[in-house]
């Protein structure tokens, strides 16, 4: 076990809006974190910066040692780090099957102009979405999913290329309790039995505090507590942070 | 060395000013279009030719003068505006951009061939209503030019003016940016469309009728001229307006001072060379918004 | 090829084997002016489906594909005529030189997406026009002539087996995986990114093989008519083409090939009645965007084979 995810001194501004600023992060393999903090408190600006998504400021970002500051996302995804968003991104107009099968598809060798479809990722394309529970739904358009069932499909179409880490963006926002309760349960079995390092970002306490092994608590783009459930809950920083006085 | 300068360079370089300003209004009037109304109006160009053909009709029937003419001109386009932007781009908002550029498209087209209808197709020469050259040593520049630069700072200030220093202009800035928070607010979007068309249609046409004396006219001169902001655009970076405006007074320089020593052939590719070295070294054109990843 | 046997299978045929034994009898049943013409719409057809490809994939409206058209004619007009090259030769020169020059347009055209996009190949594309009409050696405005390669009838025939070739090439595309994954970039680039498409790469290839398409017809055009000039490489013909995709139903196999063909039969037959008669096309594009959007061939799709529809690679 060692440490598969750092940032030093991370930093990314906006205009003269400092989003996340000289921040540290250290997540172990194998681990669960979640970052907490306020809205606005700059996590989707962490996960961005540490996708490729935006180039920063200043600091790095290391995955397994390797400097991976700036480089482009699909470089990031091949090194096998998945993420979802905030605002459930999946392909729309497309089945639930060929979102998985597309995304597992991007391991491929070359482009595969004048080659068929490999077999081996339409049956693997089949036990992810057995394993979202959304095999039986896997001729349906993507659109005609609930939201709670196209949040399942984005984490699919996440576990599609075998991540090592796994960077969910508020998971559960918009699910009933039952699909919380599912989305709780595919997440620990993920990091459970296939190893997987898993950071996300949450809102929901419940959530944070029954599956995190660490959490780290954001505001205003700085870190200001880092620890066990138990001990952040009792941070009384923490508390200031969420609910003022 | 000096004499050259005067006799040739400078002259040109007027010029540049002159044709950078010309296209400069229609390509800000593009520009200022698209901000608000996301639309690519493909029959902008048209409307620069249209302006010209009415208000040297109306100069040759109706009207006493070339400087009421363009006025006129100007009012006619800002209102044949409201009509294209009620009956084509309000429709459309919403669809696909894709859809709404080939609208245009159509129209354009049909504004062209009917301008070969009611007019002719063959090109027409107007003198200029200022006669005369100033001297300076060996600089020799017509008179009628120099208003023209006159008449083009003047417009320019009022443009300018108008967006940054008045209430409305920064109601229109403001819906370039963020048309649905405006919304929300309490502003009539439609209605600042509505002007916006307009105002950009008639500033098309004064483009169009100041440039009657200098350049003969011909329906084509529409198809010409979008051209031209295109490549502005592309040059001083979509949705920028001073961008564009920079873009459009850089291209004419290079056009007019180009034509000095280039041929046209060779001004074709230095242009085609001045554009693929901007887009590489800097997609996002002169002022434009970065480009993802960027 | 699962996608290919599936649609191989026997209605499926038999909905192709209809038109294509229409098109192969046509010389037989119309007056020879209107071969000509189809042929004519055969080859705009063929710029038409890289139009497509690009469009209905990518989601990227190219108004400049006539470039390749053009410079595809151009080409095969000097091999011919000053290298002495073979009819075939010419061809594959034609082509290669539009590969080269789909790279080099794509390499910077690509990095926007959407009317930007259409209006950076637009300006291409009438650069290319431009230097074409300036320079001399290739005969400027007025272009250059040469002797035909094909008489009517062996003509029409030729460009046929093009437009079929160039199906193929379509669907052998669309069906495979990289066509795929460029379905996935057209429809949500930043997931097609994030789950690890190099999506620059990917517009670029695509951009490139599109040229394919408008290469051939503009090689078969330039040696069908005997003569080249600038026009070929206009914005006339590029937007000609993308508006032929937008009737026919972009997103189809077909719908350019229809497109077409209903376009330069329209035009022809408004323009024998009147001078003016491009008003009305210009309004008739304007009309049918307001109040058609989809183009017709939903219409026809609903009239003539309403199974089609489920089909992935969408004929």
């Amino acid at each position: 076990m060692g440490t598969i995810l750092a940032t030093r001194g991370l930093t990314k501004n906006f205009g003269g809006l400092s989003a996340v600023s000289d921040f540290d992060l250290s997540v172990e393999q194998g681990e669960i974190r979640a970052i907490i903090g306020p809205n606005g408190a700059g996590k989707t600006t962490l996960f961005n910066c540490m996708t490729g998504f935006y180039r920063p400021d200043a600091g790095k970002v290391l995955f397994k040692g390797v400097d991976i500051t700036g480089l482009p996302p699909h470089r990031i995804s091949k090194m096998n780090i998945s993420r979802t968003f905030q605002l459930t991104n999946i392909f729309l107009r497309s089945t639930v099957y060929e979102n998985i099968r597309v995304a597992r598809q991007s391991r491929m060798k070359g482009f595969g102009l004048f080659s068929t479809s490999v077999p081996a990722y339409e049956e693997e394309a089949a036990n992810i979405l057995r394993k979202i529970g959304l095999y039986d739904r896997k001729d349906e358009l993507a659109c005609n999913l609930s939201h709670g069932e196209q949040r399942h499909l984005e984490i699919g179409i996440a576990l599609a290329t075998s991540p090592e880490l796994l960077m969910l963006d508020e998971p559960t926002a918009g699910m009933n309790p039952t699909e919380v309760k599912e989305t709780v349960n595919t997440i620990r079995e993920v990091a459970k039995t296939l190893g997987v390092t898993v950071l996300l970002i949450e809102h929901d306490m419940r959530v944070v505090m029954d599956i995190s092994d660490m959490i780290t608590v954001m505001h205003l783009g700085k870190k200001i507590a880092e620890g066990k459930p138990e001990e952040v809950r009792k941070n009384a920083e923490v508390v200031r942070v969420y609910f003022g006085g | 060395m000096l004499e050259y300068v005067l006799r040739v360079i400078l002259p040109s370089f007027f010029d540049g000013l002159i044709l950078g300003a010309s296209f400069g209004l229609v390509a800000l009037g593009l520009s200022i279009i698209f901000g608000i109304t996301g639309v690519i109006n493909f029959s902008h160009g048209d409307l620069f030719m249209l302006g010209s053909y009415i208000g040297l009709t109306l100069l040759w029937s109706i009207l006493p003068n070339f400087w009421i003419s363009i006025i006129v001109a100007a009012l006619v386009l800002g209102a044949i505006g409201i009509m294209i932007e009620r009956l084509i781009c309000r429709p459309l908002y919403g669809k696909a951009p894709l859809l709404i550029f080939v609208a245009t498209f159509g129209l354009a087209l049909f504004l062209r061939e009917a301008a070969k209808l009611i007019w002719s197709p063959n090109p027409i020469s107007v003198d200029a209503p200022l006669i005369g050259h100033m001297s300076f040593g060996v600089f020799y520049y017509p008179i009628y030019r120099l208003a023209i630069l006159i008449i083009f700072s003047i417009v320019y200030a009022s443009v300018w003016f108008f967006f940054n220093k008045t209430k409305y202009g920064a109601i229109v800035r403001a819906a370039t940016e963020n048309s649905q928070m405006l919304a929300c607010l309490g502003v009539n979007v439609s209605r600042v469309r509505m002007f916006t068309f307009s105002l950009a249609s008639a500033l098309a046409a004064v483009g169009g009728m100041i440039m009657l004396p200098i350049a003969s006219l011909s329906p084509e001169a529409g198809a010409l001229v979008i051209l031209w902001c295109f490549y502005i655009i592309v040059l001083g970076g979509m949705g920028s307006i001073g961008g564009t405006v920079l873009a459009a007074f850089v291209i004419g320089e290079i056009f007019t001072l180009g034509s000095v020593w280039l041929e046209p052939r060779e001004m074709e590719i230095l242009g085609f060379l001045i554009l693929i070295t901007v887009l590489i070294v800097r997609p996002r054109g002169f002022f434009g918004k970065p480009l993802l990843l960027e | 090829m699962g996608e290919i046997s599936k649609l191989l299978s026997l209605p499926r045929v038999f909905s192709y084997l209809v038109p294509i034994a229409a098109a192969l009898g046509v010389p037989y049943l119309m007056p020879t002016y209107y071969v000509s013409l189809l042929a004519d719409a055969f080859a705009l057809a063929l710029v038409a489906m890289g139009v497509n490809l690009m469009l209905a994939y990518a989601e990227l409206p190219s108004f400049g594909h006539a470039a390749f058209y053009g410079v595809a004619a151009y080409v095969v007009a000097m091999a011919f005529m000053w290298l002495k090259m073979p009819v075939w030769a010419c061809f594959v020169l034609a082509v290669i030189v539009s590969l080269g020059l789909g790279l080099a347009i794509g390499s910077f055209s690509i990095k926007r997406r959407g009317i930007y996009f259409a209006i950076i190949t637009l300006v291409s594309g009438e650069v290319i026009h431009r230097i074409f009409w300036y320079t001399r050696a290739v005969g400027g405005s007025d272009g250059m002539s040469f002797p035909r390669w094909f008489e009517l009838r062996p003509g029409y025939y030729f460009v046929l087996a093009l437009v079929l070739v160039a199906c193929l090439l379509f669907l052998v595309i669309g069906s495979s995986p990289f066509g795929k994954a460029l379905r996935a970039i057209g429809e949500n680039e930043v997931r097609a990114r994030f789950v690890g498409y190099n999506v620059e790469l990917y517009k670029r290839i695509a951009f490139v093989l599109s040229s394919i398409f408008p290469a051939l017809g503009g090689a078969f055009i330039a040696g069908y008519r005997g003569f080249v000039n600038p026009y070929l490489a206009s914005v006339h013909i590029s937007s000609e083409a993308v508006i032929a995709t937008l009737i026919g139903g972009s997103g189809t196999l077909i719908g350019p090939i229809l497109g077409s063909i209903f376009l330069v039969f329209l035009m022809d037959i408004v323009s024998s009645y009147w001078v003016g008669y491009l008003t009305i096309i210009g309004m008739a594009i304007v009309l049918v965007i307001l109040f058609m959007p989809q183009g017709t061939i939903p219409l026809t799709r609903a009239l003539v084979s309403p199974r089609l529809r489920k089909s992935k690679v969408k004929l």
